[in-house]
C-alpha cells in the first residue's frame, strides 16, 4: 500500500513536490547515515542486502497461489504469489538506485576532468572534449526534449526535426555520435587481420585443428564459400555433406552445441556461487572489506 | 624495426589490403548473391506464419557501436513485415534501439505505404527488463500505456485487440546482447510465444542450444543473416543493404583466409631456413 502510493504517478505541482521531499528525505538519510561508525553501516548494508535478495529468491522459489486467494469462478488458473504484486514496484527502487549511480558518474568524471583543465596539465584537450561533448549533447538533447513534450502527430515532429535544434541534434546524433560509435567498433576488423595473419600458425596438432575449423565456419557463413567454393556440389546426394555450409552446420550444430552447453552449466554454477557469497555478505576483496 | 611479421610495414600494408577489400565492393556493380541457411529461413517462416490477428514484438537492443550488423537485421526485418502487411511493435531496453528502428520504419513505410499506427508502432525505450516483461504478459497496453509520442495506444488502430502475451504472434530480439535470454526466460517462456533472435556474429555460437531446444525458432547470423534475408524477401540478387554490405564481407574473409595462408607459408620457410642455420 505505502509502497503503491510512493511510486503512483504524478505530475505538476504535485510531482515537483515529491521530488523536492525525496531530496529532502534522501539528503536527511544520507546525513544520518554518515553519523553511524563504520560497523553500524556496514550491519545496515549486509541487511539491506540480505533482505532485497531473500525478497526476489522467495518471489521466484514460491508456488503461485502461496497466500493468494482462490481464482473466482470464470478466472484462470493463479498464476502469481503473495510476493509477486510488489515486483513491479521493488523495481523502482532498482532504477533508482541505477539513476542514483548514472549521476554519481557524471559527477565522477567531470571532477576526474576538471583538474588537468584548470591546471592546463598533459591530456587538458581529453577534458575538454569530454565538457564540450556532455554539455553540448545535453543541451540540445533537453532543448529537442522538450519541443517534442508536445507532440503527437508525425508531422508535429517532422517540424521539429526540421528546426535548428533538431538540425543540430541530428548533426550530432547521425553525424558525430553514430558514425563514431561505429567507426570504434569497426577498427576490431584491423585487429582481426592483424591476429589472423600472425597468430593462426601450424604450430601444433591443436593449433591445426582450430584453424581448419575455424576456416569451415567462416567459409561456411559468408556467400563466397557458399556460393563459389562449394555451391556447385548437389544437394541430395551422399556427397552433399562436402558442401561447406553443411560441414560448418555441423560443427556449429554439434561440437560448438557440446561445448556452449558445458560452458552454460560451468557459468551458471559460477553465477549462483557468486551471487550467495554477495547475497551473504560472504563476498572479500577491493570493494567489499573496505573501511566505510 | 626490420621488415618481418610483426613490422609496421607489414602492419600498414595488412591495413590497407583490408581497407580496399571493404571499399572496393561498394563501387563494383555486381554482388555476390548470399546462400540462405536454415535459421534464416526458419525465422522467414515464423514472420510468415504470425495471423493477421497478432502482434510481431521488435525488440531492438543495440546502440552506435553495432549498426553495421544490427541495422541491415532491423531494415531486412521490417522489409519482410512491411511487405507482408504484417503488424508489428518496435520496443527496446536500450535507449538507442528504437531511435535507430523508427529511423528505418519510417524510411521503410514511405516504400510499402505502411503508415504508422495502423501497421506499426513504436513503444520506445522501457527500463527495468524483468518487471516490464512480466507485466506484459498479463497486460501489453497497461504496461506501456503510450507510445514512444505519447500517444494513448488505445488511440492507435495498430493495437485493436492486442491485450497480452496470447496476441502477440512471434517476438524477435535484435541485440548484440544476451538480453534475448531476459525474454526468453521471462516473456517467451511463461507465455507461450515464438521467439526468434538478431545477434552479432561474434555472439551466434551461443545461441544454438537455444535453436536445438526450439525456445528460439529462428535467427539471423549477423551481417550475413540479414543478408540471406533479404534474399528471401527480395530474391537472390536484389541490392539491398544486407547484400550489399555482405560482399565486402566476403571480400575480408577472403583476404583473411589468404593472409593465413602466406602467414603460414612465411613461417614454414622461416622454420626451415633456421633448421638449416
Amino acid at each position: 500500500m505505502f509502497l503503491s502510493f510512493l511510486t503512483a504517478p504524478r505530475h505538476g505541482t504535485q510531482l515537483f513536490l515529491f521530488v523536492l521531499g525525496a531530496v529532502l528525505v534522501f539528503a536527511a538519510v544520507m546525513a544520518a547515515l554518515h553519523t553511524l561508525p563504520p560497523r553500524a553501516k556496514r550491519w545496515l548494508i549486509v541487511a539491506c542486502t540480505f533482505v532485497a535478495g531473500l525478497f526476489y529468491l522467495l518471489e521466484f522459489m514460491l508456488p503461485p497461489g502461496t497466500l493468494m486467494p482462490p481464482p473466482g469462478p470464470g478466472e484462470g488458473p493463479v498464476t502469481d504469489n503473495f510476493l509477486s504484486r510488489y515486483v513491479e514496484p521493488v523495481g523502482y527502487v532498482t532504477q533508482i538506485i541505477a539513476a542514483v549511480a548514472i549521476g554519481l558518474g557524471v559527477i565522477n568524471l567531470a571532477r576526474v576532468n576538471s583538474a588537468p583543465l584548470l591546471r592546463f596539465r598533459p591530456g587538458w584537450q581529453n577534458s575538454l572534449a569530454f565538457f564540450t561533448g556532455l554539455i553540448v549533447m545535453l543541451v540540445v538533447g533537453l532543448w529537442r526534449w522538450k519541443l517534442l513534450l508536445n507532440v503527437t502527430t508525425v508531422a508535429q515532429e517532422k517540424a521539429v526535426n526540421e528546426s535548428t535544434i533538431g538540425s543540430l541534434y541530428r548533426f550530432l546524433f547521425d553525424g558525430l555520435y553514430s558514425n563514431l560509435g561505429g567507426t570504434v567498433f569497426a577498427l576490431l576488423a584491423f585487429y582481426i587481420v592483424s591476429a589472423s595473419y600472425r597468430a593462426f600458425r601450424l604450430r601444433s596438432a591443436e593449433a591445426t585443428l582450430m584453424m581448419i575449423t575455424a576456416f569451415i565456419v567462416m567459409l561456411g557463413n559468408v556467400p563466397v564459400g557458399t556460393a563459389y567454393l562449394t555451391g556447385w556440389i548437389p544437394d541430395g546426394h551422399w556427397y552433399s555433406f562436402l558442401k561447406v555450409e553443411h560441414m560448418s552446420d555441423w560443427i556449429m550444430n554439434t561440437p560448438n552445441m557440446a561445448a556452449q552447453r558445458a560452458l552454460i552449466f560451468g557459468i551458471m554454477m559460477g553465477v549462483i556461487a557468486v551471487s550467495l557469497r554477495i547475497w551473504l555478505s560472504l563476498e572479500r576483496g577491493r570493494f567489499f572489506e573496505q573501511e566505510l | 624495426m626490420e621488415a618481418g611479421l610483426g613490422s609496421d610495414r607489414t602492419r600498414r600494408t595488412l591495413y590497407l589490403l583490408l581497407a580496399a577489400a571493404i571499399a572496393l565492393p561498394f563501387f563494383a556493380k555486381t554482388v555476390i548473391p548470399p546462400v540462405v541457411g536454415r535459421e534464416a529461413r526458419a525465422l522467414y517462416e515464423a514472420v510468415e506464419s504470425v495471423p493477421p490477428n497478432k502482434i510481431i514484438v521488435l525488440s531492438l537492443e543495440f546502440e552506435a557501436g553495432t549498426i553495421g550488423e544490427n541495422l541491415p537485421q532491423t531494415r531486412a526485418l521490417m522489409n519482410h513485415m512491411m511487405k507482408s502487411g504484417k503488424r508489428f511493435a518496435i520496443m527496446g531496453f536500450d535507449p538507442m534501439g528504437p531511435v535507430f528502428g523508427q529511423r528505418e520504419a519510417e524510411d521503410l513505410a514511405k516504400r510499402w505505404n505502411r503508415p504508422y499506427g495502423k501497421y506499426w508502432v513504436n513503444w520506445g525505450y522501457k527500463t527495468a527488463v524483468v518487471q516490464t516483461l512480466k507485466a506484459m504478459i498479463r497486460d501489453i497496453p497497461g504496461t506501456m500505456v503510450t507510445d514512444h509520442r505519447g500517444t494513448p495506444l488505445s488511440k492507435l488502430p495498430v493495437m485493436d485487440g492486442i491485450k497480452d502475451a496470447k496476441d502477440v504472434g512471434l517476438i524477435i530480439d535484435v541485440t548484440p546482447s544476451a538480453l534475448y535470454e531476459a525474454w526468453m526466460a521471462y516473456f517467451a517462456g511463461p507465455g507461450g510465444v515464438k521467439m526468434g533472435v538478431a545477434p552479432t556474429a561474434v555472439m551466434v555460437s551461443d545461441i544454438f542450444p537455444y535453436l536445438d531446444s526450439g525456445q528460439i525458432v529462428g535467427m539471423l547470423k549477423g551481417l550475413a543473416g540479414a543478408a540471406q534475408y533479404e534474399s528471401l524477401v527480395f530474391g537472390r540478387d536484389a541490392r539491398e543493404r544486407g547484400i550489399t554490405w555482405m560482399t565486402s564481407v566476403s571480400m575480408t574473409h577472403i583476404l583473411i583466409i589468404a593472409l593465413i595462408i602466406l602467414g603460414n607459408i612465411l613461417e614454414i620457410a622461416a622454420r626451415r631456413r633456421r633448421t638449416a642455420t
